[in-house]
């Protein structure tokens, strides 16, 4: 007999080397510096924010006041807030994977239980939802362990278990809608439930800043303590472990293995069910998807705006997206119109920078359907008709599209305050032009054409990194001067940013604007 | 081969029925017997891969049995899954994996020793000429370099039962040459293969015994000089049989 390793450290094995990939291509490895760069990005950032955590940490340290009634409540929220967006995002990769075209098939064929299947899904899952929360959050964490005692490093461990059980919930979410719904509508209904979840996440979480004045928890420390001796009961156990107590985050471990443990025999049958439909859903739309992009092409601007209309009204994902998107623009709509009637001019103009990235965000689904539609910008480039024109066209309809999603929040905004209304036009302007430059770059890139302009590339990566620095300057800005939900807008942009690494499509823009 | 088992059939369909928003499969009765070639023939949405993935498991008929070597596939799923390989028509190759992993996963999936795993690798990649390319990332491969890698991995634990959607197609001359003496060289070492193919010429060599499926129902089947005296008056291709068939059950309909 040779050894032969367990099927279930097999499955593991097979679902981690994946997850380890995910970043990298063949094409990154002949040119590392790709990779190295969107490193650099990231420490860059990651030292930025730590810095102004700390610069944060230690101007309210010594001065705050004991924490009132409201505060605790916050910090409840804040929980609560983490969990769900945690979900949310868990969502989405989970519907994701239910999509690939395929690999159910080629795992389900095998004479493997499928509660192996299931549950090394779940565990890579549970695991790999973590780093990006831990790097993401680290920074706050570090505050406390710095200022306020080493014991809350078990925050960490919370965090990792937060947002496993979050992954688990995600599972069991979809498979609820599955149930319910079948495979043709679970993938929109379920980006649907993810989009409407973090918009009340956002609302949730501006809201939560008005009635308490700016500065909630000025001092954390003495509120989270407060907060760990007042909490009593269970349903509180996963907020008092991410204070610190060590008993509660053994409670929330043992939750979270054991629902693994009920889950996997219970559901595995219906997972399985799930991807095998669902990978099959997934090919048909592909085909429509196909056929759609071969419309026949005249030379007139009215036919080719007409088509890409009609390619968007179809896509429900693409709604969902603009929806979700549209809800970043309103906090920071609400925060410039709070700013201006405080007279506070420097806050408010930081806070249209921020609307600025934001509208890249926005416009990101829009370009992504228009300039990259499956074989469109291969059938387009052999059509009879000049290139500029085609990229023209799609940049137009972009930018309408994206103005005419952010109208409303930016009425908003100029009802709130007019000179921030006319700032975060101009600002989502620029934001949208950068954007589609990249774009075009992108489709240049991807379509070696007669008269492409290379610098297009570098010019529009070099204005996103600026509006990015500008973004990431208001962000400290307004986290030292505001409370810790102003924290909310951050990991919506890093969510966003995160979002922008999965699909491979979206990871090359990002390393190609990095590497400009 | 094991000990010599009573004469069971290789697969044994019997009354499936399948619908989706119309009937797919209607009350479909199919043997094939151990060692056979058998070709499934159809016109574009008569029910092929429908059929396919209800004998692989992937999909639960709404009446009716499959048997694959006496074992039912409903009460006994992973007997019979680890005696069947499934190529789906565009089969899923993981991007992120070189060729070796793939095989080394499929390997792993189907138990077997990881030595001889990387034996068969070994003579399968020679075969199909993978060996210049087997430590590469698939992303970059070309349609017909998925579909090889695929078919080395269905065999590569050695299936009694291989189904195979659409083998040959994406696969160059000289290769669907290859593929159809490896399939040859398989048949003959006692697996049985039922594969579907637009491919008539191919149906009309290779296979022991045909069977043509129109909406969903088994309209013909025999060996290709059967269907000729049946159909085509003991003369002519496949290709008059199987558009003369077609188009007959189309006016009969
Ligand atoms: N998951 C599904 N949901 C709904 N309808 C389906 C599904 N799978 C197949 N069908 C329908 O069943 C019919 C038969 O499909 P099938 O794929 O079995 O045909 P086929 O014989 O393999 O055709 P081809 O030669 O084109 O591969 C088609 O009309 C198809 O639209
Ligand atoms: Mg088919």
């Amino acid at each position: 007999m040779t050894l032969q390793r367990p099927r279930l450290v097999l499955l593991l094995d097979h679902e981690f080397r994946l997850w380890r990939r995910r970043f990298s291509s063949s094409t990154d490895s002949k040119r590392p510096w790709y990779l190295s760069r969107f490193l650099l990005f990231l420490a860059v950032f990651y030292v930025a924010a730590q810095a102004g955590d700390f610069a944060l940490m230690w101007s309210t340290h010594a001065t705050g006041p004991q924490p009132t009634f409201a505060q605790l409540v916050g910090v409840d929220l804040l929980i609560v807030a983490f969990l769900v967006f945690v979900t949310i995002t868990e969502l989405s990769f989970v519907i994701a994977r239910a999509y690939m075209r395929g690999e159910a098939d080629l795992l389900y064929a095998a004479p493997i239980p499928p509660d192996l299947i299931f549950a090394s899904r779940l565990i890579r899952g549970a695991i790999g939802a973590a780093p990006t929360w831990l790097l993401l959050l680290s920074p706050i964490v570090n505050g406390y362990i710095v200022f306020d005692g080493f014991r809350y490093v078990s925050i960490y461990v919370t965090i990792f278990l937060i947002s496993g059980l979050a992954h688990i919930f995600a599972n069991l979410l979809l498979l609820a809608v599955y149930q319910g719904l079948g495979p043709r509508h679970t993938k929109s209904v379920g980006n649907l439930m993810a989009g409407l979840a973090l918009v009340s996440f956002i609302f949730a979480s501006q809201f939560a800043r008005f009635p308490w004045g700016l500065k909630i928890i000025a001092r954390l420390d003495a509120a989270l303590s407060a907060y760990a001796c007042n909490a009593q009961g269970w349903p509180l156990a996963p907020a008092r472990a991410l204070l610190g107590s060590f008993p509660d985050t053994f409670a929330v471990a043992v939750l979270g293995i054991g629902l693994v443990a009920v889950a996997v025999p219970l559901f595995s049958r219906a997972y399985e069910r799930m991807m095998l439909d669902c990978g099959q859903a997934h090919e048909s739309s592909t085909r429509r998807h196909r056929a759609r992009a071969q419309l026949p092409i005249r030379g007139l601007r009215l036919t080719l705006l007409r088509k890409e209309f009609a390619a968007m009204r179809r896509n429900p994902t693409l709604w969902v997206q603009l929806l979700s998107s549209t809800a970043y623009i309103i906090p920071a709509g609400m925060s410039i119109g709070r700013g201006m009637f405080s007279g506070d001019h420097f806050d408010s103009a930081m806070l249209a920078a921020m609307l600025a990235f934001m509208s890249v965000t926005a416009s990101s689904p829009v370009m992504q359907l228009v300039f990259l539609n499956e074989g469109a910008p291969e059938l387009m480039a052999t059509a009879p008709m000049p290139r500029s024109f085609d990229l023209g066209c799609k940049w137009q309809i972009s930018a309408l599209f994206t103005l005419g999603f952010l109208s409303i929040p930016l009425a908003l905004v100029t009802w709130l305050s007019p000179i921030a209304g006319l700032a975060g036009l101009l600002f989502c302007l620029i934001g949208i032009a950068c954007h589609a430059i990249v774009y075009i770059s992108f489709v240049d890139q991807a379509v070696p054409y007669r008269n492409s302009k290379k610098m297009h590339l570098p010019l529009g990566a070099g204005l996103l990194t600026i509006l990015l620095a500008i973004t990431m300057g208001a962000l400290a800005f307004t986290m030292m001067r505001h409370s810790w939900f102003t924290l909310a807008p951050l990991l919506v942009l890093l969510a966003t940013f995160g979002a922008l690494v999965p699909t491979s499509k979206r990871r090359k823009l990002v390393l190609s604007v990095f590497n400009a | 081969m094991d000990a010599p088992l009573p004469q069971v059939d290789a697969l044994a369909i019997r009354g499936l029925k399948k619908s989706f928003d119309k009937p797919v499969v209607k009350d479909l009765n199919l043997q094939v017997h151990p060692g056979e070639l058998y070709a499934l023939l159809g016109s574009n949405g008569a029910g092929k891969t429908t059929t396919l993935r209800m004998v692989a498991g992937l999909m639960a008929p709404d009446v009716g049995t499959v048997q694959i070597f006496g074992i039912d596939c409903e009460k006994h799923p992973l007997a019979a899954r680890a005696v069947t390989a499934w190529v789906p028509d565009e089969p899923m190759i993981y991007d992120k994996l070189t060729p070796y992993e793939y095989m080394a996963l499929i390997a792993g999936l189907w138990s077997v020793k990881p030595s001889l795993a990387a034996q068969r690798t070994d003579e399968l990649f020679t075969i199909l000429g993978l060996n210049d390319v087997a430590n590469q990332r698939c992303e970059a491969f070309s349609r017909g370099m998925k579909q090889k890698v695929a078919l080395a991995g269905a065999l590569v634990h050695e299936p009694r039962l291989l189904l195979l959607d659409e083998p040959l197609t994406g696969l160059d001359a000289a290769m669907a040459r290859i593929v159809k003496d490896l399939l040859d060289a398989r048949v003959r070492g006692g697996a049985t293969i039922i594969l579907t193919t637009h491919i008539l010429e191919v149906a009309e060599r290779m296979a022991s015994r045909i069977g043509i499926l129109h909406h969903g129902e088994l309209v013909a089947e025999g060996t290709f000089s059967q269907l000729q005296a049946r159909f085509g008056g003991g003369k002519g291709s496949l290709e008059d049989v199987f558009v003369d068939l077609v188009t007959d059950a189309r006016s009969a309909a």
